[in-house]
């Protein structure tokens, strides 16, 4: 019985997932979907100069154009890469005869901005206007270097500020529950964030917190608190919770945090989050995310020898975040709900649960240039979608282009299963389906 | 067996601060710490004490330390040879266990000698906990070590059979320092106890409470009294007995330069009634530097910098001083360092938020405090905001001139200098330019350069785009060349041969023609 019930869950899915597929998209979306294949494609048949080359976009923003040509010499060609030595040589060869290293320096940093370009909606907020006035809301992100003193955090604070009052109240053709928001670093607007003295780092934060929750009130932008490091967690945690619940903000709907599925920990937050967006009355936003920060995750805990505080493995993260969906559902009406993922078995899952709670106010969050083709049918099919969007430097913002590069190149990823011909079918397979075959 | 590294606490967790925090509320019930000389099984204070008082509450007297003389060392000495044959014939599984246990006593106490520890020493809690853990590595690396490495090894021949085996050198004195009382401490006992030593320690007179602490848990897990003694008191008084006795085998010191290089003249003269040759084992001083490369992620740099210069006040071997930056990115990483220091909170480590306490003592502070008065010329930038009681030094960036003494005396406190590079090349070289060979740092993202860094740079540890302090057991043993010691690399391979004598027995088994094998 319940094996059945569970299969025709499944069928169920699987039919959403290939309606959503199912679209094309227009031109561009279709190009950038051939882009991203590409690089799929490359990063999966060349490891050794997939990693040259995330290693050399990292280090470019620190680089002179005229030194690019160099780097690049040191980190493909002296490299060991897949490139055969006669190639590398005889590139090399040409260049150097005809004098052209500049002008490869500056059409690779070309090349790289133009990439960078693909997921940075704007770099600067003067330009933001031209783009606003499309139709899909947003949630907007300040890229930039780490915070790493009071000033740049106060400069952070300030450009958040500047943002929130630099953007239209309503943006006239969306839907007014799809208001404006914003996504804030907190480490980015305060430094003195500790996790050995966290009833003082939220007294920080929350002093860094309140100006830009009260303008963002007073323009009915919504504000979401971005998750960072595990080492954060607590502390952001925590401060939102007690900053929600003060008297100028107890009332505001349109405050929101994110609960990351590849933390062990997170069902047991959002039991918390439940029974705190209970007593507070007034609803707030959860974004539910599998989580942005995995090999800096893995990378700690093996440093530190812990235990570590996320999931080993993709198909653990994926059954958690399913799990969380139901969660969060039934948590309806005092919690709302945003999913933030491309995967699209994760994205039939939500919508499947959705239409069987009769749930319309919810959102599936999307990266700025990624997944567009299904951002295209989504909306086609009318669910809401809202583009996380980052707003800064190309160069700086080159991390962010770096984490965007590794998701759309990952072996486990979706794109990447779907650009080898794996079958719809079997990439929208039930996470869960091995351990309860049988059952 | 497999060494493991004991995991540091996740401070993110409510029930981990609160319970260190009540302990560390708890300990000025205890003030003043009487701390005993444990001679055998007698524990004796003696008519004098000196006085520590905390760092950043001076008017505090956190320990009353006793002051062992002369005599004491004598008659430790005399206990120590009637009861070192029981303790090196043990076999090495016995002497390895015992590490082992105590290890596990240490981790059943470890809120209390932390604690402790920081009210000795003013040290950050996350520093504290580093350190903790790092002793808890020290012995269970050298317990694995000492079963895995010093096995006898057998040459057999038909008619002759080799055996090579360690014998411990006898009577080891441990002179340790205060700057980290829980690693430094139980590593240098450790080590040569487990290869069947007797050890002689005199611990820091600061951290003399701390070390007794520790001490105690070596005892109570059965490493006998009559083989670890614990004689407090100066380095010039019980320090000196100790370095000079014609029965001492091995001087194990870590601290000063000065005093190092002392103990090992002093322990070149053979007295009448020596009949061995002392081994000293240093760890002295460092003047560390790191180099900033023109294509470095200036993140990275600052965040390596910061707790490498001013992570518990500069008061580490290992602490950064020299800071060669590529004229690239001078302008800009100075500038966001100056920022990023004057946001350093400085201030008691009760409050956990602070990043930087005070210095260790009075005399520590006025030597400081005078070093940064006649180089007030040169500073560019400090933390303004420190607490006017307790021994606080603002952490400082100077930009000295080339002669200054600033690029070639350890200061060991929270003061760094700077200087413009036109290449990488000039940076190795000016980090080269130097009496000591301790750790360096390197922020680069040119494989080339890092290469050149790897083959010329002088240091006992180079690091590589992160910070240059902290070294783990096992995976960064940790000691240096040129004037910074004689290389002993704690926590490393090497470590427990210093503390050994190779032997070899050679037999010959033929009888008129057969032997054992011969015959079938």
């Amino acid at each position: 019985m319940f094996t059945k019930q569970l299969q025709d869950e499944d069928e169920e899915i699987l039919k959403i997932a290939k309606e959503i597929n199912a679209t094309s998209g227009s031109l561009s979306q279709r190009f950038l979907f051939f882009i991203t294949s590409l690089l799929i494609h490359f990063g999966f048949r060349y490891p050794k100069l997939k990693l040259q080359t995330f290693k050399f976009i990292d280090v470019l923003p620190s680089l002179e154009t005229k030194n690019i040509y160099s780097y690049i010499k040191i980190y493909i060609f002296y490299e060991d890469t897949e490139i055969p030595s006669f190639l590398k040589t005889s590139i090399h060869f040409l260049i150097h005869h005809f004098y052209l290293s500049s002008i490869v320096s500056y059409v690779l940093l070309r090349v790289v901005q133009f990439f960078a370009k693909l997921f940075i909606l704007s770099e600067s907020k003067e330009n933001l206007h031209k783009k606003t006035n499309q139709t899909r809301p947003r949630t907007y992100d300040i890229l930039g270097e780490i915070a790493l003193s009071p000033r740049e955090a106060k400069e952070y604070r300030k450009q958040y500020i500047d943002l929130i009052e630099g953007l239209p109240e309503v943006i006239s053709n969306i839907n007014p529950i799809r208001r404006t928001n914003i996504s804030i670093k907190c480490s980015g607007i305060e430094t003195r964030l500790f996790p050995e003295a966290e009833e003082v780092s939220i007294q920080f934060l929350k002093e860094a917190l309140r100006p830009i929750l009260r303008l963002a009130m007073t323009k009915g932008i919504g504000i979401n608190l971005d998750m960072e490091q595990y080492d954060l967690k607590s502390i952001i945690t925590r401060t939102a919770q007690e900053l929600f619940l003060e008297e100028d903000f107890k009332l505001y709907p349109h405050f929101g945090i994110v609960v990351q599925s590849y933390l062990k920990s997170s069902n047991e937050e959002l039991v918390v989050w439940r029974k705190y967006a209970k007593l507070r009355g007034v609803p707030i936003t959860i974004r539910l995310v599998k989580g942005a920060y995995l090999e800096y995750e893995r990378i700690k805990s093996e440093e530190r020898c812990w235990q570590s505080p996320v999931f080993d493995s993709k198909k653990e993260t994926d059954i958690q975040f399913e799990k969380n969906v139901l969660y969060l559902l039934e948590s309806f009406p005092y919690i709302r709900s945003a999913f933030g993922t491309h995967n699209l078995r994760s994205i039939s899952f939500v919508l499947y649960h959705t239409n069987q709670k009769f749930i319309t106010d919810f959102e599936i969050q999307m990266l700025y240039g990624m997944a567009g083709k299904y951002k295209f049918s989504l909306e086609s099919l009318g669910y809401p979608i809202r583009e996380y969007s980052p707003i800064g430097s190309l160069l700086p913002g080159m991390a962010y282009l770096i984490r965007r590069l590794l998701e759309n190149t990952s072996n486990q990823g979706f794109l990447y299963q779907l650009s080898q011909g794996k079958k719809l079918d079997s990439l929208v397979k039930n996470p869960n389906k091995e351990t309860q075959y049988g059952i | 067996m497999e060494f493991k590294n004991e995991p540091i606490r996740d401070f993110s967790l409510e029930k981990e601060r609160s319970s260190i925090r009540k302990t560390l509320d708890s300990i000025p019930k205890l003030f003043p710490f009487q701390i005993p000389i444990s001679i055998g099984t007698k524990e004796k204070f003696s008519e004098k004490l000196l006085a520590h008082k905390n760092p950043w509450s001076p008017e505090l007297m956190v320990t009353n330390v006793s002051l062992s003389k002369a005599n004491d060392l004598e008659e430790t000495i005399q206990i120590s040879k009637k009861h070192w044959y029981s303790w090196k014939e043990q076999s090495q599984e016995e002497r390895s266990r015992l590490l082992l246990k105590v290890a596990e006593r240490l981790i059943s106490k470890k809120d209390f000698i932390l604690s402790v520890c920081i009210w000795e020493t003013g040290k950050h809690i996350t520093e504290a906990e580093i350190e903790f853990a790092e002793a808890i590595d020290f012995c269970r690396y050298y317990a694995m070590l000492a079963l895995n490495k010093l096995s006898p090894q057998k040459t057999i021949l038909l008619g002759e059979d080799n055996i090579y085996y360690y014998q411990p050198k006898g009577i080891v004195g441990c002179i340790t320092p205060w700057n980290f009382p829980m690693a430094i401490f139980t590593g240098m006992c450790a080590g040569p106890l487990v290869v069947g030593n007797i050890v002689i320690t005199k611990p820091a007179e600061e951290t003399s409470a701390t070390a007794y602490e520790i001490a105690k848990c070596f005892w109570e897990v059965g490493i006998p009294k009559e083989v670890f003694h614990f004689l407090p008191g100066i380095g010039s008084e019980i320090g000196e007995a100790i370095i000079n006795h014609p029965e001492v085998s091995v001087i194990s010191f870590t601290g000063s330069r000065d005093v190092g290089l002392s103990i090992l003249r002093s322990a070149s003269i053979v007295s009448p009634k020596q009949s061995i040759i002392k081994k000293v084992i240093c760890e002295l001083g460092g003047k560390n530097a790191m180099i900033v490369d023109a294509d470095a992620d200036l993140d990275v740099a600052i965040q390596s910098i910061l707790p490498s210069a001013f992570g518990f006040q500069g008061q580490k071997c290992s602490a950064l001083s020299r800071l060669y930056v590529h004229k690239d990115c001078y302008q800009r990483l100075k500038e966001r360092l100056i920022d990023a220091m004057d946001g350093l909170l400085v201030g008691s480590p009760l409050d956990f938020g602070n990043r930087v306490g005070p210095v260790i003592h009075e005399e520590s502070f006025l030597r400081l405090t005078k070093i940064q008065k006649e180089n007030e010329s040169f500073i560019v930038g400090k933390t303004r905001s420190i607490p006017t009681e307790g021994f606080y030094i603002s952490p400082s960036l100077y930009e000295p001139p080339k002669d200054s003494s600033m690029w070639r005396s350890e200061i060991f406190g929270p003061l760094l200098s700077m200087q413009k590079i036109s290449s990488f090349s000039e940076g190795i070289q000016l980090v080269n330019d130097s009496d000591y060979a301790l750790t360096c740092g390197v922020i680069s993202r040119n494989p080339k350069n890092v290469m050149e860094a790897k083959l010329k740079i002088d240091a006992g540890n180079l690091y590589i785009n992160r910070g240059i302090t902290g070294a783990i057991v096992n995976r960064q043993p940790f000691g240096g060349g040129k004037l910074s010691g004689t290389g002993a690399k704690a926590g490393g391979p090497d470590y427990l041969s210093l503390f050994v004598e190779g032997r070899t027995f050679t037999e010959n088994t033929m009888r008129h023609g057969f032997s054992r094998d011969t015959i079938q």
